[in-house]
């Protein structure tokens, strides 16, 4: 047996627990990582597995507004292996017991190119959706949650849109979802000789046209897409191929796998702490020992070496059931999440994602172990001579040794699985910590000065936690992070919900309105004010297109922040008025003029100053838009200042006139001053007079948005909770190595005539202050963060919630009460005589 | 790794040469503490002869441990030069020093410094593992049982009495066979009777291995059982 095996065996008696809360810490944080490192994999792999399917070809166009010419059709099926056309459209589906807003899609005979449309009970959806038409009724396949939200049963008759269906079949399987999808919706899907037969098809309706192809044997994609760019370079489409199938989930997968993969590094960061400081503390407690090897022959490195194969073997220990736990949920979870996407999730052994979360728990690991064992490696065996060694003798790290430290951070942060930016916040939560660390190291401090006005036991207890101030600190740094976290989500939630529930649905408008038609204007108007006298309604004209250049240049040269990048990814309405009904309280020129009637028949634009911003826009530049296939130019004459929290109907540019003659658009209405009720009934009047409008009452968003913005901190508090969960055991290790030291002190006081009362109540003085400097500061850094995402960055008003706060510090308190409390029982009632004789 | 070569410095005493040299031998040495404020040892000359066994009396304070830890290589001198079993210590590094006591050097201390979280045996089997010796735990027996702890091999330091942690200190230190014992007052925190056993166990060992002995006590009870006895006074030795 080697000398450091023989040593390690023997030290890592009686320390188990100490070492098993150490290695159950970073196991944790080793499977969130591995599983959703290796999750994010799956859905990779499960993406290009079926992507064909999903996208329903190997590239998808997209048109807005026009349909695909003949010419273009032609080119496409001259060009393809296989071709397919479809549409796809918001429209409200009403029955007898109600209305919702549902997705229409259309199929033809070649639906679908890859994969197949089946039923439920069996059969292809063609024929359910190709049968003929009875009494005007068309054959649909819907999905369950239509039938649901509308209370029909299969066989029953509604209207989608204007055109009167019949719910024939059940969908069962849709292998070309819509791309915005996340979960399961409200389907309604019919043939396209039906839909155009119906005749509800008008201009100015948003309806997505789509046509999906099968590339040729030989040809890729990206060539393939550069001849149809050639061929038609002003088509106004959007293409898409098969690595962006289900783009809005595939960007849900990769934010959320950012977000996840930010709090295991965090839950990682708080373990490393723990070993960190359980390693630092159990060498503090072991210093007389090392001395001893060293001075029976011992060196320095052979001490290194004893001690780091501990840590490794800890840390292996816990990162080695982490990954295989990460691996197990992951296999036991992708089933279940496959049930609730449109898409079947394949769990994979991932090994490089496995294996860089266990490498990520060796380096974060090492950069907090290393210095302690560095440290104490020195140990000088002189000590011996005079009873002991003590930590305060030994010298600072070597210039040598910080340089590796720093090496191994480096390497960590390098290994991080983030995207460049994203890293940063791994740095700024290692400041937060320190920042923590520090805070609760200055009110300890503060407690030493209390313990002179306080009287014993209660000194004694205040003084502890002063001398031990870095121990609490330490708790602090890995208890901070999740706390803040916990409290800056509370803060954020509550005042969020006081501005929906005060200011935003009194200034919000009752009631939306999309694909109103020209002449349906005043009738709606007619009818909203028949719904309730106080209803006025304003309808703005709107016409669907994309901007092409900006400033003479292509848009696709253009690479803004992730925030302006929306408008020019794709078709957006336009509005145009001639005169400044734009220009108001919530939307202020900054810059240019309003224009007159003296524009000499040029084109002029009013464009949003914060995106001009972005894209280097100024006025006098020209903002080239294409409509219906059709280019247009605009001079911009001014840029506006939007407050768009206001929900006051706006748009990013606003022209001055129609962009050219006859332009077929539609309206988009904004309904203020009805009743909710009023609104719910003019939305069922719609269904029947108005049924390619599309009503969105204003209140049901609202509740939508309270629900979702519960659903997400409650996820947030879910992450968060895994985090403190995280660092319970390293608090649990923190008290477990005081524990010796409280055992010294008590045995002192008994000695001196202490009641055990007053032991207790000097334990528990230190536990609760402890407690205090750990979660005050964490606390009061959640609400300075509450702060900053309401008042700064949305311009709200801010609220403190002192008691959300205070109850979350009572519970903190009384968590490390708890835990420490048992320590204290066992403490008071040891007997004192087996300590004096062995220490 | 505990395999390291000494240096040529360390190696420049050969065997036949070793034999005619003391066991410890420092010519001129100065030590002081804080900077040069306190002066511990001046010019100190000591010179103890192979298997002789010498007491170190004096106050406290006189710099007693402070020579100690000299001789061992756990202080360097100011200045002046010290060869213990023949190796030049204030040339030598810290790897160097402690194969030096690895192999050569036995230690006692008052507070006995035991590792607590290992047994008896492993405690003594401890000098043998770091010098990669095979027969580490036949040798550690063989020594715990000379001292009288058969019995307790299995026993962890906080089991056992004073007199009985001493006597596993001894063992460890005999174990590897070291040529030179220093022992910082190993009685002191023993009753007089313990103290005289343990001195008879310890005198017991190195008469059989020809041990040289260098003790430090207070008690002068025990001075009597040693060829010669040293004060240090003033940082100088005085020989009675």
């Amino acid at each position: 047996m080697s000398p450091a095996r023989f040593v390690v065996r023997a030290e890592m008696r009686g320390k188990k627990e100490l070492f098993a809360l150490a290695a159950a810490a970073m196991g944790f944080a080793t499977a969130v990582l591995a599983l959703v490192l290796s999750l994010a994999d799956s859905f990779e792999r499960s993406f290009a597995d079926s992507a064909r399917e999903l996208l329903g070809g190997d590239v998808s166009i997209r048109l807005s507004q026009r349909d695909f010419s003949e010419e273009e059709i032609e080119w496409l099926r001259a060009n393809s292996a296989g071709f397919s056309q479809m549409r796809a459209a918001r429209m409200l589906a009403s029955g007898k017991n109600g209305a919702r807003i549902a997705r229409l899609k259309t199929a033809d005979d070649s639906y679908p190119l890859f994969g197949k449309a089946t039923v439920k009970g069996g059969g292809d959806v063609l024929a359910v959706i190709g049968g003929g038409a009875e009494d005007g009724i068309y054959p649909a396949v819907v999905s369950e949650g239509l039938l649901a939200q509308l209370s029909l049963a299969l066989g029953d008759v509604f209207s989608v849109g204007g055109m009167t269906v019949s719910a024939a079949a059940l969908i069962a399987t849709e292998p070309d979802p819509d791309p915005t999808l996340i979960l399961n919706d409200v389907l309604v899907l019919v043939h396209e000789k039906h839909f155009l037969a119906a005749g509800i098809v008008r201009p100015g309706l948003l309806i997505s046209r789509y046509a999906r192809v099968q590339l040729p044997p030989e040809t890729g994609e990206e060539e393939w897409r550069a001849r149809l760019e050639e061929r038609f370079p002003d088509g106004g489409w959007r293409v898409r191929g098969i690595n962006r199938a289900l783009p809005r989930l595939q960007n849900i997968v990769e934010d959320a796998r950012e977000f996840l993969a930010l709090a295991a590094l965090t839950a990682m960061l708080i373990a490393g702490v723990g070993i960190g400081g359980a390693m630092s503390a159990f060498l503090s407690s072991r210093l007389r020992a090392i001395a001893v090897v060293k001075m029976l022959g011992g060196s320095a490195r052979l001490i290194r070496i004893i001690y780091l194969f501990m840590a490794v073997f800890v840390v292996g220990a816990g990162a080695l059931a982490g990954v295989v736990f990460g691996q197990a949920a992951l296999l036991f979870a992708a089933p279940k999440l496959s049930e609730h996407l449109p898409l079947t999730l394949t769990a994979i052994w991932s090994w490089g994602a496995l294996g860089k979360a266990m490498l990520l728990a060796f380096l974060i690991s090492a950069v907090f172990v290393l210095p302690p064992v560095m440290h104490y490696a020195r140990a000088n065996p002189l000590a011996l001579f005079s009873g002991g060694a003590r930590a305060d003798d030994l010298p600072g790290l070597r210039a040598g040794e910080r340089l590796l430290v720093a090496g191994v951070a480096a390497a960590a942060v390098v290994l991080v699985p983030l995207e460049g930016d994203d890293k940063i916040f791994v740095l700024g939560a290692a400041a937060a910590a320190g920042t923590l660390f520090l805070l609760s190291h200055l009110a300890a401090g503060l407690a030493g000065k209390f313990a002179k006005k306080a009287p014993p036991p209660f000194s004694w207890g205040l003084l502890a936690v002063s001398r031990n101030r870095r121990q609490a600190a330490a708790s602090a740094m890995s208890l901070g992070i999740g706390l803040a976290a916990l409290a800056a989500i509370s803060n954020v939630e509550g005042n969020f919900n006081e501005v929906v529930e005060g200011a935003l649905r009194d200034e919000i408008p009752a009631m939306f309105m999309i694909g109103v038609l020209p002449n349906q204007v005043e009738g709606l108007r007619e009818m909203l004010s028949e719904a309730d006298a106080e209803a006025n309604m304003r309808a703005v004209p709107i016409v669907r297109g994309r901007i092409t250049h900006l400033a003479g240049k292509p848009v696709s040269e253009y690479d803004p922040p992730q925030e302006f990048a929306w408008i020019l990814r794709g078709d957006r309405g336009f509005t145009w008025s001639e005169n400044d009904d734009f220009v108001g309280e919530n939307s202020r020129i900054v810059e240019g003029e309003m224009w007159g009637g003296d524009d000499n028949g040029q084109l002029l634009a009013s464009f949003d100053a914060e995106a001009a911003e972005a894209f280097g826009l100024e006025v006098g530049d020209a903002v080239q838009i294409n409509i219906l296939g059709k280019p247009a130019t605009a001079t911009v004459a001014n840029l506006r200042l939007i407050q768009w929290e206001r929900f006051d109907i706006n748009f990013v540019v606003v022209l001055s006139r129609p962009p050219f003659a006859n332009v077929p658009h539609g309206y988009f209405a904004a309904v203020r001053g009805i009743s909710e009720q009023a609104a719910r009934r003019a939305q069922r009047e719609m269904g029947e007079r108005f049924a390619n409008v599309t009503p969105i009452v204003s209140g049901e968003v609202v509740d939508a948005a309270q629900k979702m913005l519960a659903k997400i901190a409650a996820l947030l508090r879910a992450v968060t909770l895994l985090l403190l969960s995280g660092a319970i055991p390293v608090v649990i290790a923190a008290l477990a190595e005081s524990r010796h030291r409280r055992l010294r002190d008590s045995v002192a006081m008994r000695l001196v005539g202490t009641p055990a009362s007053g032991v207790t109540l000097a334990a528990l003085t230190e536990l609760a202050c402890t407690a205090l400097v750990c979660v005050l500061p964490a606390v009061l850094f959640g609400m300075a963060g509450g702060w900053f995402v309401i008042g700064a960055i949305f311009d709200l008003p801010w609220n403190a919630r002192a008691g959300e706060a205070a109850a979350l510090i009572a519970q903190a308190v009384a968590f490390f009460l708890v835990l420490g409390g048992i320590s204290v029982f066992r403490i008071v009632r040891s007997p004192p005589y087996p300590l004096l004789r062995n220490d | 790794m505990q395999d390291e070569k000494l240096s040529s410095a360390a190696a420049v005493a050969a065997p036949s040469a070793e034999a005619e040299e003391p066991a410890i031998c420092a010519r001129g040495v100065c030590l002081s503490f804080g900077g040069g404020t306190v002066a511990v040892l001046s010019d100190l000359d000591l010179t103890v002869a192979r298997g002789e066994k010498v007491a170190l009396t004096g106050p406290s304070g006189s710099g007693k441990t402070s020579l100690l830890a000299v001789v061992s290589g756990l202080l360097r001198p100011d200045s002046g030069t010290v060869r213990t079993c023949s190796l030049p210590v204030e040339t030598m590094n810290e790897d160097e020093l402690a194969k030096m006591r690895r192999d050569k050097i036995g230690i006692v201390f008052q507070h006995f410094h035991l590792m607590e979280s290992m047994t008896a045996l492993e405690n003594v089997m401890l000098p043998l593992e770091l010098a990669g010796r095979e027969d580490a735990e036949e040798k550690a027996r063989e020594s715990l049982s000379s001292v009288g702890m058969a019995r307790r091999v299995g026993h962890f330091p906080s089991q056992l009495s004073g007199g009985e942690r001493q006597r596993v200190a001894i063992a460890r230190a005999f174990a590897p066979g070291p040529e030179l014992l220093l022992a910082d007052e190993p009685t002191g925190n023993l009753d007089f009777d313990t103290g005289k056993e343990i001195l008879d166990v310890l005198f017991s060992l190195a008469e059989g291995g020809e041990q040289t002995i260098f003790f430090i006590t207070h008690n002068h009870e025990l001075l009597p059982r040693f060829g010669r006895v040293c004060a240090l006074r003033g940082g100088r030795l005085e020989t009675r």
